[in-house]
């Protein structure tokens, strides 16, 4: 197992109330950050914890669905694209907004990997390209913002109204 | 996630359980390739499978077209609701022949 594996799903969970107070920079009560390494086998316990978070948020379940399958396509985008040879991290944040859920999705990648904000037509006779329309069918807000840390890397911010 | 290929009444049933994901996706992938490379209809019965991503829709995708070449039938059976979501926001289902129950695809077939 890798040691710099930290979950603070379920404590975080539990505190939220508390973890709103803390100065992330960033509004919004927040319910859920993880940092794990950027690997193929992490995306299921991120489905499992994203799943969750809609269960206690009473989201309706196609809502939850979609966002479930967003988040995951984006955690993949970083898997696959964001570190080539060196390896790396990927941060989940989920944080509760009024009537919204909002998924910041961060690397710490030196090069820069990800494409526009515009939706990707769906084509079955190309393949590539799909994940990120999957992300835009499904969510309300997709867009990609400066670190916040001004660091490396890209943070992609998802965002669904759940009213 | 688990998947295995049988043949019955000439035609290769792809059975698939549990979750595909980047992770898994490969091994999916594998057994269906070889199925179809048999050269009778494929079945995936898909029963099993709570969920499914772009990479696994991209495998489904992969050997669709491999059958279409080959002149083999490729038919998805009992899609559950969430991958069935999955497939129509890819606008897939109007691409795959999609069946019920097992039965009915093997009739297909």
């Amino acid at each position: 197992m890798d040691h710099n594996e930290v979950m603070t799903g379920q404590s975080a969970m539990e505190n939220s109330t508390r973890d709103s107070d803390r100065a992330t920079g960033e509004s919004g009560q927040l319910i859920l950050e993880l940092r794990v390494p950027a690997k193929a086998d992490r995306l299921k316990l991120i489905r499992a914890l994203v799943r969750s978070v809609c269960v206690s948020q009473k989201c309706h379940s196609e809502i939850a669905d979609g966002m479930i399958l967003a988040v995951d396509e984006a955690c993949q985008n970083v898997v696959r694209h964001a570190y080539v040879d060196e390896g790396g991290d990927l941060i989940l944040t989920v944080r509760a907004e009024p009537g919204c859920l909002v998924y910041e999705i961060r690397d710490f990648a030196s090069r820069a990997y990800c494409g526009g904000d515009g939706p990707a037509a769906p084509d079955h006779e190309r393949i590539g390209g799909l994940g990120t329309h999957f992300i835009h069918a499904t969510m309300d807000e997709v867009r990609y913002v400066s670190p916040p840390d001004g660091g490396p890397g890209t943070l992609l911010r998802l965002a669904r109204y759940i009213d | 996630m688990k998947v295995h290929s049988r043949l019955e009444a000439d035609v290769q049933v792809v059975v698939v359980e549990g979750e595909v994901d980047l992770e898994t996706s490969p091994q999916l992938r594998k057994v269906l390739m070889g199925a179809v490379s048999k050269g009778n209809g494929t079945i995936v019965d898909l029963s099993g499978v709570p969920y499914m991503d772009s990479s696994g829709i991209a495998c489904l995708v992969e050997a669709y077209q491999k059958a279409r070449t080959a002149g083999g039938r490729f038919v998805l059976a009992q899609v559950g609701d969430t991958v069935l979501s999955t497939l129509k926001l890819a606008k897939l289902n109007r691409v795959f022949t999609i069946t019920d129950d097992l039965r009915t695809a093997l009739d297909k077939g």
